[in-house]
């Protein structure tokens, strides 16, 4: 039975959708596959199969046609033809489209319910994290003796390359994409996100990403690195065009999807929330995204660049025709190290949301973090050249990226002051989510501290391209992000899905992943600093222990994400029901109940208090207005913000709201 | 619409004027993103002329592309969004049928426009292999035509709207919506020509 149904009594089934109900994820492969084949006819019939750029067209029209076919097979074209035509949705297509009344089958629709997009996205996440994860046992167990020679060269290139982009991806989405989506309108007391229809897009760009990063596998491969220099770029194998076409389509969706989630932040909070009322974790969601949406265009623009380049033979990154490999690296820079942020400011946002939650006090001065993350997001766009103190770009420079790089440990410490400051004689309910909290506090101080030996020029010198790069970014994109947004499963796993995570394999998950990921990157540190390279397949005997070390580890991790995946699985089938609130949280996503209904909110509430108000006495947490200012003008009891009709929540922890009837 | 996801009886209608700001945040927040695409591209020229690689900028002897093509494109632009300017006045004053030709004049400038860009793309006097600046050249006219493709897709959709009489005065908001891009594509042709007029590099022959 549907949540609306359930909500409000039988209910006619929808009638609308027209086109739209006969297209899935079945007619968008079929299309991709058609498109994937018309464009390569096209392009075998029409390109001079001479020329020495003509496997690279003909791949990277292939590519485009599969994602247009996909885009087309999936309905992401009908909307706009419809309004072209000037046939506006009317209320029942709109509800179709929602995903009322079709059951599981609107996972695999253009659905633009944002809890059916949030839950898509978490499992694409969760399917790039374990392909990638994959490769990265296959790297580790090439790197278990120095000549082990369980891959080829040309194959372990290929792998680091996969490996590298795929986790960047997965990264990228895990936490605004599962959470960004699902958690945030409701945490902000919306019915959906601003631009629905552009949600499902993001989305579903998305999914037509997955198969053309893939297909490079098998097009020789990615054999550059996830970074893809050039000039190295411009002369590997056409699994390099495969490389390119999947950033355009990623850089097109995460722009699309930066857009609609800023916008839903910026004009669809509850009335009442002002800024400063405004959960830390919806503050961490719109720095990323907002950083995502000017960067990731200039990584298009460089892929548009290395496509001109290796199609029609451009002369961009080819040093003898006027072009410069700076060039690229500037780009990508440009891009590579706000991602960075990207990354891990929602992680770090989201565990700063649930740590007050379980240290059952309010956050650690509220205004210090937002100021720090956007103090991070200012400095993270000045900081990109320390990536290039070692290419020769600029020597003159070198110093003024030094200092920006450094300065922006500040505002990172005081994230760090935060969370230390709220967990601080906390009554500590020792829960997955909190127990997240304290490794991403041990990770990235790691993580973060090696990042300062980094910026620093000559250390750098000695240090770049070794292990102990490797080992740094892992710490600060896995040990502070990754665990970090599994933090976030844990903590917002009952809300989405209605069931209650499995606590005995989460721990156990827990503590496999936290030992095996330090040892594995703690010995990474040590072959880095005793001077290995990163990226090669053969490594010196001098090196041998500290590999075997880290390769040891490598597998626990392997083992700790099967018994979370393991958890995340049977918990979501057969877990046991999950109360509406069992953190007893302040947030507005914990009012609504499970399942959520449809436009998740009966009535709209009104925000009258910041959401931490934890330990803050047992008198009552919000207060009624009087009935003879149940108008539209009257304003809340503090004054911040209109208030119209109102009903109260009740009870102890119930949230600092009043609920507002609608007209 | 977001308002539309909501059972009855619980209906939630949204002020139009309310989903129209809401929207024109949203077109905003992408035309920074497609902003930042352009800029890229831009500084891509700028940068591979200022650095002037093993002087192959412009390789010595090679034609250059004329710069009046580049500006003529570009007032091309300007032009349509001028007209679709009046069209936005004319819907905001009520002058329905005044919308509908002035989407349709500015639709037909831009096709023009379009066709020029095109010829301009095949007639260049230099291929895209022969150096560094023949390589941007291509790339950035490619992108305006991009830009200009994308637009006519919102010309055309504006004029059929405007002629199926979807738009008055009291809801126009999409329309102005459109006239924004608009207004940005010309803007991004216009600097496009402009960057693109400064061919020789500071330190050509150095």
């Amino acid at each position: 039975m549907s949540e609306a149904v359930m909500q409000h009594g039988a209910i006619a089934p929808p009638t609308g959708g027209r086109l739209m109900r006969r297209l899935n994820l079945g007619t968008a492969v079929a299309g991709g596959l058609v498109g994937g084949y018309l464009f390569w006819l096209v392009a075998h019939h029409f390109l001079q199969t001479d020329e020495p750029n003509t496997s690279d067209q003909v791949v990277t029209l292939t590519l485009l046609g599969w994602a247009i076919g996909f885009l087309v097979g999936i309905g992401a074209f009908h909307g706009p033809w419809s309004w072209l035509m000037g046939h506006d949705q009317s209320h029942e297509d709109e509800t179709f489209l929602a995903g009322k009344e079709q059951g599981i089958g609107r996972y695999f629709r253009f659905t633009t319910d944002h809890k059916v997009v949030g839950i898509q996205y978490l499992v694409i996440t969760m399917f790039l994290l374990a392909v990638g994860g994959t490769l990265a046992m296959m790297i580790r167990t090439n790197l278990i003796r120095p000549d082990s020679g369980f891959l080829s060269p040309q194959t372990y290139n290929a792998v680091v390359g996969l490996h590298g982009l795929t986790m960047i991806i997965a990264t990228i989405i895990m936490v605004t994409g599962p959470f960004g989506n699902f958690i945030v309108p409701i945490m902000i007391g919306a019915r959906d996100m601003a631009f629905p229809r552009l949600n499902a897009l993001s989305l579903w760009l998305l999914v037509a990403f997955v198969p053309v990063l893939f297909s490079a596998a098998f097009l020789g491969g990615i054999p550059t690195g996830w970074s893809g220099y050039a000039p190295l770029s411009d002369q590997a194998p056409p699994g390099m065009d495969a490389y390119l076409m999947a950033i355009i389509i990623f850089a097109v969706s995460s722009a699309i999807a930066g857009a609609n989630i800023t916008t839903t932040i910026l004009s669809m909070r509850a009335r009442g929330m002002t800024w400063n009322r405004t959960p830390i974790f919806v503050w961490g969601t719109m720095a990323s995204v907002g950083l995502a949406i000017p960067a990731f265009p200039m990584f298009m623009a460089s892929m548009v660049l290395l496509g001109v380049d290796r199609t029609v033979e451009g002369q961009f990154y080819v040093a003898s025709g006027g072009g410069s490999p700076w060039l690229y690296a500037n780009l990508f820079w440009l891009m590579g190290h706000p991602e960075v942020y990207v990354i891990v400011l929602p992680a770090v946002a989201a565990i700063m949301e649930l740590t007050p939650v379980f240290a059952r006090k309010p956050i650690f001065n509220y205004n210090a973090a937002v100021l720090a993350i956007v103090g991070i997001v200012g400095l993270s766009i000045m900081v990109w050249a320390h990536h290039m103190y070692a290419s020769g770009w600029a020597p003159d420079l070198n110093g003024s990226f030094m200092l920006t790089t450094e300065l922006i440990s500040i505002p990172t410490g005081v994230l760090f002051l935060v969370l230390i400051g709220t967990i601080w004689r906390g009554r500590i309910w020792t829960t997955l989510p909190m127990m997240a909290t304290y490794a991403v506090l041990w990770n990235f101080i790691i993580g973060g501290v090696t990042g300062i030996y980094l910026s620093d020029v000559p250390a750098d010198y000695d240090l770049h391209g070794s292990l102990f790069v490797t080992a740094h970014f892992h710490y600060t994109l896995m040990g502070a992000g990754l665990t970090g947004a599994i933090g976030a499963l844990a903590y917002w796993f009952p809300k989405m899905t209605g069931r209650t995570l499995n606590a005995r394999a989460g721990f156990t998950s827990f503590w496999l992943v936290q030992i095996g990921f330090n040892v594995t990157f703690l010995g990474m540190f040590a072959a880095g600093l005793a001077g290995q390279p990163r990226r090669v397949v053969h490594y010196d005997s001098v090196f041998g222990a500290a590999n075997l070390v880290s390769s040891v580890g490598a597998y626990v991790i392997g083992l700790g994400m099967l018994v979370l995946l393991y958890a995340v699985v049977s918990s979501w089938r057969h877990g046991a029901t999950a109360p509406a609130n069992p953190w007893g949280a302040k947030t507005l996503e914990w009012t609504v109940p499970n399942p959520i209904p449809l436009a998740n909110f009966e009535v709209l509430p009104v925000v009258i208090a910041d959401p931490y108000g934890y330990g803050e006495g047992d008198g009552p947490l919000f207060v009624p207005l009087p009935p003879s200012r149940e108008d539209d003008e009257a304003e809340t009891p503090d004054g911040g913000g209109r208030a119209g009709k109102h009903a109260v929540l009740a009870g102890p922890d119930a949230p600092r709201i009043v609920k507002e009837e609608e007209s | 619409m977001t308002s539309a996801t909501v059972d009855d009886p619980n209906v939630h209608l949204e002020d139009p004027d309310l989903i129209g700001r809401r929207w024109r945040t949203g077109v905003r927040l992408l035309i920074f993103a497609d902003a930042s695409f352009v800029a890229a591209l831009l500084f891509s020229y700028l940068y591979l002329r200022g650095l002037n690689t093993e002087n192959a900028w412009l390789r010595p002897g090679q034609a250059t592309a004329p710069i009046g093509v580049s500006w003529l494109i570009a007032a091309g632009v300007v032009l349509s969004a001028v007209a679709f300017r009046w069209a936005l006045r004319s819907i905001e004053a009520g002058a329905e049928s005044r919308f509908v030709a002035g989407a349709l004049l500015a639709l037909g400038v831009l096709v023009i426009d379009i066709v020029g860009q095109v010829l301009q793309l095949m007639n260049f006097p230099f291929g895209v292999e022969d150096s560094a600046y023949s390589s941007a050249m291509y790339t950035l006219a490619g992108a305006n035509l991009v830009h200009l493709l994308l637009t006519a897709f919102l010309g055309v959709a504006m004029w059929n709207r405007g002629r199926l009489h979807i738009y008055s005065a009291t809801s126009f908001w999409q329309v102005r919506l459109v006239s924004l891009w608009w207004s940005w594509v010309s803007l991004a042709a216009v600097l496009s020509a402009f960057t693109t007029s400064f061919i020789a590099g500071p330190h050509t022959g150095g």
